[in-house]
């Protein structure tokens, strides 16, 4: 993806740069916004999380060593409220067992203090990149789930049927009901998973469950 | 036994071009010429007495004459115990016993030379009849000692009898072996002075060390914002619409983020570096500031919050610098450590100078800890003392002998609250030494 891409894209990533080091989050957001992107700067942990919006795109650039709350605690913070938002963390030489350790957690990657504006930026469009993806997925799971909820508990059943591939009958069979009734809950479900055929219907299933 | 005065034609003078011919090879050069023995008392009383003739006493009693040797060196070994060490006052002692242990008519007269130093009796008068003895230190030649009388002894026997020269040789030995004394003793004392200066150094840089990984988090920051700053620039320089005040501004960042660094490198080499104490003025709130980056990043990290209030127009004091930076890093990091178990919002450290009385400029630093066990509180100076696992115990020790040696105290209170101050107090340089 090149610069332009990313200046030009539509629902505009932001990048947030959290370092306790007034000149270092200065510099960081210089360097970013010298590429088109643009940077949110905050001085903690908690500042950030005070105006943390988890429907925002971009990622997170978060230095690990921190007065406060420290930057592997403000991953385990967005861990528990299920944000999506990559990590990038900054490291001094000394932190790199720390920065592993949360890269286990699933942070995007570290990078050591000072490192090559290429190698940031690199990490950042890959954020913005799996970020997107994340909300794609999250986008068709939630649409995916909210079709399905609308199910009454027979019509689950059906359902739950119909994806481990048995036949009306067998269904019918299994669940104590004459096959006409499993043929209407059948009917119902495909009706409010708003699908056509079985394999559009285990699909949504599979996104409801990724 | 009563002594004559100085005759005033007897009074010192040049030595006449070496007719002595008997000057002892001490090492050349300038020596300390001192005339201790002219009192007003002694020359009231000294005509009376030439005019009382006076046999000289015939040393045929041989015990007499032991009494005598015994009786001179009993009296260098007082003279030695009231010098303090000072090999000038023991000379000027002895070369004075000397000359009196001579009951003779006219005078005796004494002088002694022993490295740089020269000593003179009141009557020593050089080119008259002489009798001398080397003192040897270590086995080397270092001096001599020398008698003198003006006119051939009453007794018509040309120099000084056998009983002379042995108390000279007596003394001679006497100081050479006092000398060896003394010149152990300083070595001593200078062996200690030096281990004193390298365990201080020691334990600075032990300090340091135990701050290594925040002070270079502490570098680190500011070439991370350079390094930034620059790539920043690069990329608006490529950029068509350069903006030729911000590229400038930019830059300046960076020469300010340079500068940062280098500061806290220099903190850093200053205190590592092994050097002798040297005191001069001193102004005890820059010594604060000069490594307040580095406390600070220790701090920082830990979650410590610093209040940091320096009396404005503190009075200067006569202090090594370094050594009184030591000491303060030592009491933050000390107090920073006692407060590691407190809440976030408890962890607090002060840091005060102020000058309580007009004589003396205080630094105290006070945490919120949990306070010092009773049972520790005497055992707090003392070497290899600690309460914190993987201590050396030196700390508190070191700066107690830093401030012993700078006249200052360093001291501790406990607040009723549960916190622990500790205070250094300084001597003020009076307003005339000022620079």
């Amino acid at each position: 993806m090149s610069e332009m891409d990313l200046r030009s894209s539509g629902d505009e990533p932001r990048v947030f740069v959290v370092d306790d080091d007034a000149s270092v989050l200065d510099s960081i957001r210089l360097l970013l916004e010298s590429v088109g992107l643009r940077a949110q700067t905050f001085l903690s942990a908690s500042d950030f999380l005070e105006t943390f919006d988890p429907d925002v795109t971009g990622c997170l650039v978060l230095d690990v060593r921190m007065p406060g709350m420290s930057g592997v605690e403000l991953q385990n913070v967005l861990r528990e409220r299920h944000a999506t938002l990559p990590i990038i963390f900054l490291t001094a030489h000394g932190d790199v067992p720390m920065a592993v350790d949360a890269v286990k957690k699933g942070a995007l990657d570290f990078i050591q203090k000072p490192f090559r504006d290429q190698d940031l930026l690199d990490r950042v469009q890959e954020a913005f990149r799996i970020h997107a993806e994340r909300r794609r997925r999250e986008a068709v799971r939630y649409e995916a789930e909210k079709r399905l909820t609308s199910l009454t508990p027979r019509e689950r059943d059906v359902l739950e049927g119909v994806v481990q591939g048995k036949s009306n009958k067998r269904i019918a069979r299994d669940l104590g009901i004459s096959p006409r009734t499993v043929e209407i809950h059948r009917a119902h479900v495909m009706e409010k998973g708003e699908v056509s055929s079985v394999p559009e219907l285990v699909k949504l299933v599979l996104n409801a469950r990724e | 036994m009563p002594w004559r005065g100085p005759d005033p034609t007897l009074e010192q003078e040049p030595d006449p071009g070496g007719q002595t011919g008997k000057r002892p090879p001490g090492p050349g050069g300038s020596r300390e010429h001192e005339d201790v023995s002219k009192t007003g008392r002694q020359e009231k009383t000294g005509r009376h007495e030439r005019e009382t003739p006076e046999v000289r006493p015939e040393t045929t009693d041989v015990r007499d004459v032991r009494v005598r040797e015994l009786h001179c060196l009993y009296g260098i070994s007082h003279i030695v115990e009231g010098a303090g060490g000072s090999l000038r006052r023991i000379l000027q002692g002895t070369v004075e016993l000397l000359a009196q242990a001579f009951p003779l008519k006219p005078p005796v007269g004494a002088r002694i030379i022993l490295g740089h130093r020269e000593v003179r009796s009141a009557h020593y008068r050089p080119g008259a009849w002489s009798h001398s003895a080397e003192i040897r230190v270590h086995g080397e030649s270092r001096g001599s000692i020398e008698i003198t009388c003006p006119d051939p002894p009453p007794s018509g026997r040309c120099g000084f009898g056998e009983d002379e020269r042995r108390l000279v040789q007596a003394v001679a030995e006497r100081l050479g072996h006092i000398a060896e004394r003394l010149e152990a003793e300083r070595r001593l004392q200078e062996h200690e002075a030096e281990l004193r200066e390298r365990l201080t150094h020691l334990t600075r840089v032990s300090t340091l060390g135990e701050m290594a990984s925040n002070i270079a988090h502490e570098i680190n920051q500011p070439l991370t914002a350079i390094a930034s700053y620059a790539q920043a620039c690069r990329r608006l320089l490529r950029s068509p619409s350069t903006d030729r005040d911000e590229i400038l501004e930019v830059l300046s960042r960076i020469g300010d983020q340079a500068v940062r660094a280098g500061n806290i490198v220099q903190r850093l080499r200053t205190l590592v570096r092994k050097r002798s104490t040297s005191k001069a003025s001193c102004d005890i709130n820059a010594c604060v500031e000069e490594i307040q980056p580095l406390f600070s990043a220790d701090a920082r990290l830990q979650d410590c919050q610093l209040r940091v209030e320096l009396e404005e127009d503190l009075p200067r004091v006569h202090a090594d610098g370094v050594q009184i930076q030591q000491v303060i890093l030592n009491l933050i990091r000390n107090g920073i450590d006692a407060m590691e178990d407190n809440p976030p919002d408890q962890k607090i450290l002060e840091i005060k100078t102020f000058a309580p009385d007009g004589r003396t400029v205080q630094i105290s630093v006070t945490d919120r800890g949990s306070g010092l066990p009773e049972e520790t509180e005497d055992q707090l100076f003392e070497p290899f003392f600690t309460t914190k696992e993987g201590g050396m115990g030196l700390g508190l020790s070191v700066s107690r002998s830093i401030m012993e040696s700078h006249g200052g105290r360093i001291w501790f209170s406990s607040d009723r609250a549960g916190g622990t101050s500790f205070h250094l107090s300084l001597p003020i340089v009076p307003e005339t030494t000022h620079e």
